[in-house]
């Protein structure tokens, strides 16, 4: 190695803008590697091993790492069903029976990826909660709050499609309600109905359209979306608590705890915890398969996934316009919430308004809910 | 929490995440893959066939499509194929085919099936043409009563609808009309255009012709059942039938081999007995092969080598029954059907022969009511006792039976025969002969002491207040 | 993830060495079940060979001398001839290099157009490379089932 630590040696190499040079590892394949991947392995160890505030001890705080690793679950088990899912209507149904019934493992597979989003969408909304009821979602972070409704909706939709490619009777009658409502949205309602459809009812084009939509362009999107989710609240670092436990509060010099190898652990504990559960729930109930769709009869009870059932009970107290109408306003101001409350509290510091209100709405959604799963009509 | 701590919790949980792995392996393998059944097989010609009748007759197609034929190939054509020469041939779509498949065209295949048929009883059920029963039916009754009644179970003879002039009425696409008072009719000795006899859908109902069908008692009994011959409800009474509908999972009837004591064991059916296999000996269609005694005629009697007929029924028995046991249900069942011909049938013939020799009776059948007295009690009554007892129906034997007998024969037949002799003296002769025969005797009276006998009974049995 | 972890701490003591021995363990027992298993699902299955014994044609119809073709149902044919002898069901598929045979009334044999291989009435090959390699036309087996002839096929299903 060079004596004079000043100029680099010719080759080796260095910080990118012609910064300082890159210390050189010692073995002769960790030199081999540090040549053709430059990168500083300091920094690296900086920014990635980020100090943690104490009170990501609490097992609350893991409803975030939740979803994402659920979402990494479906993609996984998604990829492999997508290796015997057929979407073509005459044969979707059958091929996804085949995989239930034939394919080796198939059953664990499906029921997995079934199970999961279920926890997913659950996951997202106890996180949501979290973040709100905490005020995570203020200055600075509203972007973030808009980015997180944003996932909220993806992964919503992707219940929906996803529900619907199995072209059971639900599936298909669940798909004619929701164009039928989102042709009620005002002015756009029919044109965007029409897109979602590939026509003016459900048919083929539906499929081939829901399908791109659950393997491509949402995965991509939430990708995308969780990408800028995490590197905002690394760059934000994480809300620092203003109400802090003895317990937690530990010693006033630590106030943190380190990422690696500390958080990284209790991650690994929600996931296998996560991964268990899973395999009970797919062992145990697995999913089955219910009647086949037939476009020309629609079952006498119909019912969406309990995730929609708020919509539902919703739209049947008050009527397809002003459901519609609301549930957008509602979603609206879900979205720009942070401004909202920002102005409550421009007027009134100390107000709890947001966490009254936070807690209304989830009374209504949990009440809602509940009256559409013991309604029989 | 410290960090080994948590490594204790992720090690943990790492080895319960795996047992649950291993559960679910253990799941898969005890999952038993069931394959679809491979797909029907369907000829060129066939093909064509269901294009339009998948969708306009949909159930003939479907119930084709789930036989064992379509897993063979044997499809429309294979079997509705008509030479040009054929009567009842027209052409269809561009080809020569005809409605009615005969034995002749399943014997194409089923030849040994086919002929053993042909020389059964069931291939002659049409065959009835001159008796009594058809002078009721299609005289008495109505001929369109013999043409959905009788012809329905014993068989038409096929016949081809005819114009004024006497030539084949055709359809405007030149198909020949048959007779609609013969087709359709699916009766087992059903007399075909090509002179073949019987209809094997009448057992193997079209298009699925499905075997457990066939092997099952309801397919007899829609012509073996009612008050002239109820073997159906015999079966049904008896300990036979009850073992068939308590255990009808266990029989297997879709097997392909079904040999008594090797595929099933759970209980007979008709075919169990008549025709199907045992170990001894294979399936036959022939339905007489295995039956000693005829119980049709007024006096029955044995049929020609009854005696290698019954070893062969006591072969079937002998898969549940002990050899005891055999001999003395036939050593019983003989007795009683001879009961039956020397106490009613042969006195009761031999009153009738007497009017008739002395002409007291008009020679048009059934304008006297005496005829339909004997009639009743031959034809229904006395085959209904002598059947219960051939296949263990009691009650069929007592009160549907020889009850119904003694009170035909004693309060209906033998005043009337008095009647219709007007006091004849070979018609009295007769009678006398009937009534002075032991087993008539009891007619005379009974004795006051044998009657205190039975009235002491009553009231040790029943309470004083039921003897009066 | 989990060796980042491992070195990052420099834990002392034989518990806590077992400790992460079996934490390794465990997680690399996952991998590899999870990875089995995933395996397991997208591996084929194997395919059922079918034999099967499906109608032909009635034995009446098939002509003497003269093979006709008849479809099967896994899109090949049968050439059925009556040889005088007895009733033969072919192949059309010449063993050489698969071309498609026919049949040359003149010569009463059948002929392969792309290398002139011949064959007799009952597949035997006799000129063109087909003889040379000693290769004759695969014979299917039929059977005769009252006045009619069954044909065994082999189906391949790929569940």
């Amino acid at each position: 190695m060079n004596q004079d630590a000043t100029a680099p040696p010719a080759g080796e190499p260095v910080a990118p803008h012609g910064g300082r040079p890159l210390p050189l590892p010692k073995s002769r394949a960790g030199r081999w590697l540090q040549r053709r991947l430059p990168i500083d392995l300091d920094a690296l160890r900086y920014y990635s091993n980020e100090p943690v505030p104490n009170h990501l001890k609490h097992w609350w705080w893991c409803l975030g790492g939740t979803p994402a690793m659920l979402f990494a679950v479906q993609a996984v088990t998604g990829i492999l069903l997508s290796f015997y899912y057929v979407p073509d209507p005459s044969q979707a149904y059958e091929s996804v029976k085949r995989v239930s019934t034939i394919v080796p493992f198939g059953w664990f597979l499906r029921s997995i990826h079934r199970w999961s989003s279920n926890l997913m969408i659950a996951a997202v909304i106890l996180h949501m909660m979290r973040v709100f009821f905490t005020g995570a979602y203020r200055k600075p972070r509203e972007l973030n709050w808009m980015i997180g409704i944003g996932l909220l909706g993806a992964t919503l939709f992707f219940g929906f499609t996803g529900y619907s490619l199995v072209y059971e009777q639900l599936s298909y009658w669940g798909a004619t309600v929701a164009g039928n409502l989102t042709e009620a949205v005002p002015i756009i309602g029919p044109y965007l109905a029409r897109l979602l459809r590939g026509g003016e009812m459900v048919g083929d084009n539906t499929l081939t359209r829901f399908f791109i939509l659950h393997i491509g362009i949402l995965p991509a999107l939430i990708t995308a979306l969780l990408g800028a989710h995490v590197l905002l609240f690394r760059l934000h670092g994480v809300t620092e608590f203003e109400f802090e436990s003895p317990k937690l509060r530990g010693s006033e010099e630590k106030k943190t705890f380190p990422f690696f190898p500390d958080h990284v652990m209790t991650e690994l504990i929600v996931g296998i915890g996560l991964a268990f559960v899973l395999t009970c729930l797919a062992v145990i109930f697995p999913v089955g398969l219910a009647e086949k769709a037939n476009p020309l009869q629609t079952p006498p009870h119909i019912k969406p996934e309990w995730y929609f059932f708020w919509t539902f009970r919703w739209l049947k107290l008050t009527g397809l316009t002003f459901a519609v109408l609301s549930i957008g306003f509602f979603g609206f101001l879900a979205l720009a919430w942070p401004f909202v409350d920002a102005a409550i509290r421009r007027r009134r510091p100390a107000s709890e308004l947001s966490v009254r209100l936070g807690i209304l709405a989830v009374c209504a959604l949990v009440v809602l809910t509940v009256w559409e799963a013991f309604a029989t009509h | 929490m410290t960090l080994d701590q948590k490594r204790m919790i992720v090690a943990a949980l790492s080895f319960l995440f795996l047992a649950s792995l291993l559960v679910v392996a253990w799941v898969e393998g005890g999952k038993e893959r069931i394959h679809p059944k491979p797909r029907p097989v369907v000829g060129a010609d066939s093909a064509k066939c269901l294009q339009c009748h998948e969708q306009k007759t949909p159930v003939i197609a479907a119930q084709w499509t789930d036989s064992r034929h379509a897993q063979l190939g044997v499809g429309c054509y294979e079997c509705h194929r008509a030479d040009e020469k054929e009567p009842d041939a027209f052409q269809h779509e561009g080809k020569w085919i005809a409605t009615i498949v005969s034995p002749a065209d399943c014997g194409a295949c089923h030849q040994d099936i086919a002929r053993e048929f042909q020389h059964s009883h069931h291939s002659q059920a049409a065959q009835f043409i001159g008796s009594l029963d058809n002078v009721l039916g299609e005289v008495i009754e109505g001929r369109l009563a013999a043409v959905n009644g009788c012809w329905q179970c014993h068989g038409s003879t096929v016949a081809f609808a005819k114009e004024k002039d006497g030539t084949v009425r055709k359809d405007k696409t030149g198909k020949p009309m048959l007779d609609p008072t013969t087709w359709p009719n699916t009766g087992i000795g059903r007399v075909n255009l090509d002179g073949s006899r019987g209809a094997c859908s009448a057992c193997h109902s079209r298009h699925a012709f499905s075997r457990a069908m066939a092997r099952q008692p309801e397919v007899c009994g829609k012509c073996h059942m009612g008050p002239d011959h109820p073997q159906i409800e015999i079966y049904e009474e008896s300990k036979h039938g009850i073992a068939f509908r308590t255990r009808l999972a266990e029989m297997n009837l879709s097997s392909e081999s079904w040999v008594l004591g090797v595929d099933y064991t759970a209980a007979p059916t008709c075919a169990t007995c008549h025709m199907s296999a045992t170990r001894n000996q294979p399936v036959t269609h022939d339905v007489g092969a295995r039956i000693s005694w005829t119980l049709r005629p007024v006096i029955s009697r044995k049929l020609d080598e009854w005696e290698k007929k019954r070893e062969a029924m006591k072969d079937v028995c002998a898969n549940c029954h002990a050899p005891d046991f055999i001999a003395a249900f036939y050593t019983s069942f003989d007795a009683t059907v001879e009961m039956w011909n020397s106490k009613f049938a042969v006195p009761a013939q031999s009153v009738m022969d007497a009017l008739r020799a002395r002409h007291l009776l008009t020679p048009t059948p059934f304008d006297e009511e005496i005829e339909w007295s004997f009639y009743r009690l031959w034809h229904h009554e006395g085959r209904r006792a002598r059947m219960g007892v051939s296949m263990q129906g009691p009650d069929y034997t007592q009160w549907h039976g020889f009850f119904e007998v003694a009170e035909r024969f004693y309060f209906d037949f033998l005043p009337k025969a008095r009647e219709a002799g007007r006091g004849d003296p070979q018609v009295t002769r007769a009678l006398k002969a009937v009534l002075d025969s032991p087993e008539h005797a009891w007619l005379k009276g009974m004795s006051p002491e044998d009657r205190a006998k039975i009235d002491a009974f009553y009231r040790e049995r029943y309470g004083a207040e039921t003897v009066k | 993830m989990e060796a980042d972890a491992e070195r990052a701490v420099s834990g002392g003591g034989r518990r806590s060495f077992i400790v992460r021995v079996a934490l390794m363990v465990g997680l690399g027992s996952i991998a590899a079940s999870v990875g089995g298993i995933a395996a397991r699902y997208l591996y084929p299955l194997k395919a059922i060979r079918l034999k099967r014994r499906i109608f032909l044609a009635p034995a009446a119809d098939v002509p003497t001398g003269r093979g006709k073709a008849y479809r099967l149902p896994d899109g090949g044919t049968a050439l059925v001839t009556d040889t005088g002898t007895e009733i033969v069901a072919l192949s059309d598929v010449c063993p050489h290099l698969g071309c498609k045979v026919h049949y040359e009334g003149a010569q009463g044999r059948f002929v392969c157009p792309c290398h002139g291989g011949v064959f007799e009435k009952d597949g035997t090959a006799i000129a063109g490379p087909p003889a040379e390699e000693g290769k004759n036309l695969k014979r299917y087996a039929i059977s005769r089932v009252g006045q009619n002839l069954f044909i065994d096929i082999e189906e391949t299903i790929q569940p």
